[in-house]
C-alpha cells in the first residue's frame, strides 16, 4: 500500500501553501472535532432517495467507477451496493495533496415501500449512480373489527 | 493483502468568507489529488454530476480557476424522501509555483473526474549527470 510522501520543495510555493492548509484542514476533518460534514460514520457511498410517481430513485456519488466494479442487487426491502473503487495514479509520483479515497465498499439501503426487485433499473452517468425500484402498489387499507371480550 | 474501505466522501462546503460566490445554490470544494512526476504537475478533481460541457478551466496568471456546474437530472415530480449528501456546484483555485507551463495544459473528462496534466518546462525537468571516477 503506498505511502502518502510530501517531498519539501522550498522554492515552490504552492509546497507550502498546500502543507499548511492541509494540515490544518485534515486535523478539522477528524469526526471527534465534528468534521466538515454530519459524517455517517463510515457509511459510504452517501444516498439521496426520492420518488417520482410509483418509482423510488436512489442516487449516489461514485466518481471514477468501471461498472464492472459497481454491483447492486435488491434483496427484500433493501438495495445493496457494493464494489471497490481502485487508484488511478502511480505510487512512483510524489504526492503534494491526496484527498481522495480508495477502497472497496458495501452498503444496504433500507427502502420505505415495498418494491418489485422485477422493474428495477440502475444507471451509470457523470460518476453517479441512480437506481430506479418499481414500488409494489398499495393493497389499499383493510379494516380491522375490534371485538368487545366479557 | 485484503484492501482497505472507503469511509469518507471528499468534497467540501466552500467557506463563503474566502470565496464569495453570488451565482445561486449550493457550492463546494471538490476533492483533488495532486502529484508529481518528472515531466509535469498532475491533479485528479472529483467532480460526479459535471460533464465536460459543464466545466470551465481558466489559467490566471500562475493559478488554475475552476468552476464546474452541476446538471440537475430530475425525474417527473420528484419529491425528496431522506438525503444524506449535499449537492451543488464546484469551484477550486489552484496556485501553481513557475515550474509549469500553463500554456501547454492538457485537461480530459470522464465519469465525474476530472484530468489535468500541466507539464514542467524543460529547465525544471530532473537531469541526470555522470558522475566520472576522480582521476
Amino acid at each position: 500500500m503506498a505511502l502518502v510522501k510530501l517531498r519539501e520543495n522550498p522554492y515552490s510555493r504552492s509546497d507550502s501553501l498546500y502543507r499548511k492548509h492541509g494540515e490544518i484542514e485534515d486535523i478539522m476533518d477528524e469526526p471527534w472535532l465534528g468534521g466538515p460534514f454530519p459524517e455517517f460514520a463510515g457509511v459510504y457511498p452517501p444516498v439521496i432517495i426520492s420518488k417520482s410517481g410509483d418509482t423510488l430513485v436512489l442516487r449516489a456519488e461514485l466518481p471514477g467507477m468501471k461498472l464492472k466494479d459497481i454491483d447492486v442487487s435488491i434483496s427484500g426491502c433493501s438495495i445493496i451496493i457494493r464494489g471497490e473503487r481502485y487508484p488511478d495514479l502511480e505510487d512512483t509520483c510524489m504526492y503534494h495533496r491526496r484527498e481522495r479515497d480508495f477502497g472497496f465498499f458495501s452498503r444496504a439501503v433500507g427502502l420505505p415501500e415495498n418494491v418489485n426487485p422485477d422493474k428495477c433499473e440502475a444507471f451509470y452517468h457523470n460518476g453517479v449512480l441512480k437506481v430506479l425500484v418499481t414500488t409494489k402498489p398499495d393493497k389499499g387499507v383493510k379494516h380491522i373489527n375490534v371485538r368487545q371480550i366479557k | 493483502m485484503k484492501s482497505k474501505s472507503i469511509t469518507k466522501t471528499g468534497k467540501k462546503p466552500i467557506d463563503s468568507r474566502q470565496h464569495t460566490i453570488t451565482d445561486g445554490g449550493q457550492w463546494f470544494i471538490p476533492a483533488a489529488d495532486i502529484h508529481e512526476t518528472e515531466e509535469s504537475i498532475l491533479f485528479k478533481v472529483d467532480m460526479p454530476g459535471c460533464s465536460e460541457d459543464s466545466i470551465s478551466l481558466d489559467v490566471r496568471g500562475d493559478e488554475l480557476v475552476l468552476t464546474g456546474h452541476l446538471a440537475y437530472d430530475e425525474e417527473k415530480d420528484e419529491s425528496l424522501l431522506y438525503t444524506e449528501y449535499d449537492v451543488g456546484h464546484y469551484h477550486r483555485h489552484f496556485l501553481l509555483s513557475g515550474q509549469y507551463n500553463l500554456d501547454k495544459i492538457d485537461a480530459g473528462m470522464k465519469d465525474g473526474i476530472l484530468d489535468i496534466k500541466v507539464p514542467k518546462f524543460k529547465k525544471y525537468k530532473p537531469k541526470r549527470l555522470k558522475v566520472k571516477a576522480a582521476a
